[in-house]
C-alpha cells in the first residue's frame, strides 16, 4: 500500500510573528504521528521579512519539509492555494490560517477522521460535533456569524454546521478540481468550495475545532464586507 | 351552473386554470431533475425551489377554487402571510437560541498561550527569531 504524504498550504502575508510557531506546532503534531509531510509556505512578498525567517526554519527543519514559495505581491488566497497546490508532494493537503486562529493539534484528528471514513473532504467545524468552539467573539460578532449562517443553511443546504471554516483536509485531486470549479473570493470561497463539493458528490465529513479569534481587532465586519456576503450568496444560490 | 358569489370566477375559467398550473409545475420539476447540460446543472437549484414553489402555488390556487364558507376562504387566503411569519419566527428563535449557547471555549486561549510558550523557548534555543 503506497505511503500517505499531508502537504499543508499556508499562504501568508505579514505573518513574522506567528509563522515559527505554527510551523514548530504543526512539525510536532505531525512527527507524533510518524507520517510523512511537508509545510508550503507562499508569502505574498511579506514587507515584514516573514521570508527571512522561514528560511530560518528551512536551514532547521530541512527543505524538503519546509517549502517557501513566494510570490510578487497580494494577489488573493484562491490563486495561493493553486499556486501552492503546483508545489506539492503529498496526496493530501491541508489548508488552515497561519495566524494561530487554527491550532495545528487539531490535525491528527483529521488524518483519523479522513482514515476511518475514507472522505474526500474533512472539514473543521467550530460549531458542532461539541468540543468545537470559538474564543474571543463578542455578542455583535456571534449575531452576524450565526445570522449569516442561518441565511447560508438556508438557500444552500450544505448538510456540514460551519460554512465559513477554513480549516480543512482534503484529498489532493479533489482540491485540484475544486479549485478549477471555484470563483468567488473572501468568506465566499470556503462557502463555494463546500457547496461545490457537496454537489460534486464528494464524501465529506467534520472535525470540531476550536478557533481563537485573534485578528478580530483588525478587521472589522463592516458593511461592505456583508454585502459582498449577501452578493456571494446569491451568486452560489443561483449557480450550483 | 350556480349562482355563485361575488368572489367566484365562471366555472369554465377555472376548469381551464386546474389544467394549466399543474402541467407548468409538472414541466418545471421535471426539468429541474434533469439537468443534464451544463448549464442546466449549474442553475438546478434555481429550479427545484421553482419547481416546489410552483407546486405549492398551484394546491394553494386549487382550494381557492373549491367550495368554501368565507371563514375557510379567508384563511386560505392568508396562508402565505401567516406562512412567512412563521418562517421568520422560527429563523429568530433558532438564531437566538445559536447565539445563547454558542459554543464557547474559554480555556482554549490559556492553552494556546502555553503553547506559544513552549514553541517560542524551542525556537530561541535553535536561533529562530520569533519577535514580538
Amino acid at each position: 500500500m503506497a505511503k500517505n504524504k499531508y502537504s499543508v498550504l499556508l499562504p501568508t502575508y505579514n505573518e513574522r510573528q506567528n509563522i515559527a510557531i505554527v510551523t514548530y506546532l504543526i512539525v510536532e503534531a505531525f512527527c507524533r504521528l510518524n507520517v510523512d509531510f511537508e509545510v508550503v509556505i507562499i508569502d505574498d512578498n511579506s514587507p515584514d521579512g516573514t521570508q527571512e525567517v522561514v528560511k530560518q526554519l528551512q536551514a532547521h527543519y530541512g527543505a524538503d519539509k519546509i517549502l517557501l514559495r513566494p510570490r510578487a505581491g497580494k494577489l488573493g488566497l484562491g490563486s495561493a492555494y493553486v499556486h501552492g497546490l503546483k508545489h506539492t508532494t503529498g496526496n493530501f493537503v491541508f489548508l488552515m490560517d497561519a495566524d494561530l486562529s487554527h491550532h495545528p493539534k487539531y490535525i491528527p484528528d483529521f488524518i483519523q477522521k479522513q482514515q476511518e471514513t475514507g472522505a474526500d473532504v474533512v472539514t473543521g467545524t467550530r460549531y458542532g460535533g461539541g468540543k468545537g468552539g470559538v474564543h474571543g467573539w463578542d455578542l455583535r460578532r456571534k449575531l452576524t456569524s450565526r445570522g449569516a449562517n442561518f441565511l447560508a443553511m438556508t438557500l444552500l443546504n450544505p448538510q456540514v454546521s460551519d460554512l465559513t471554516g477554513s480549516f480543512r483536509l482534503y484529498k489532493k485531486p479533489v482540491l485540484e478540481k475544486l479549485m478549477s470549479m471555484v470563483v468567488s473570493k473572501g468568506y465566499v470561497f470556503q462557502m463555494e468550495i463546500i457547496v461545490r463539493a457537496r454537489r460534486a458528490g464528494f464524501h465529506i465529513e467534520e472535525v470540531p475545532i476550536t478557533f481563537v479569534d485573534r485578528v478580530y481587532g483588525i478587521s472589522k465586519l463592516g458593511g461592505s464586507e456583508i454585502a459582498q456576503y449577501l452578493k456571494g450568496l446569491l451568486f452560489l444560490f443561483f449557480t450550483t | 351552473m350556480n349562482g355563485g358569489s361575488a368572489g367566484r370566477i365562471s366555472p369554465h375559467l377555472k376548469q381551464e386554470q386546474f389544467l394549466f398550473v399543474p402541467y407548468v409545475t409538472w414541466k418545471v420539476l421535471v426539468r429541474s431533475s434533469d439537468c443534464t447540460s451544463p448549464q442546466g446543472a449549474r442553475m438546478r437549484r434555481v429550479w427545484t425551489w421553482l419547481g416546489w414553489g410552483s407546486a405549492i402555488a398551484a394546491l394553494w390556487v386549487a382550494a381557492l377554487q373549491a367550495d368554501l364558507s368565507e371563514a375557510q376562504r379567508g384563511v386560505i387566503q392568508a396562508l402565505p402571510i401567516w406562512a412567512l411569519v412563521v418562517f421568520g419566527c422560527y429563523s429568530l428563535s433558532v438564531v437566538g437560541y445559536e447565539i445563547m449557547f454558542f459554543p464557547a471555549c474559554p480555556d482554549e486561549a490559556e492553552k494556546l498561550q502555553k503553547d506559544i510558550r513552549v514553541a517560542t523557548a524551542y525556537l530561541n534555543k535553535h536561533g529562530i527569531s520569533v519577535s514580538k
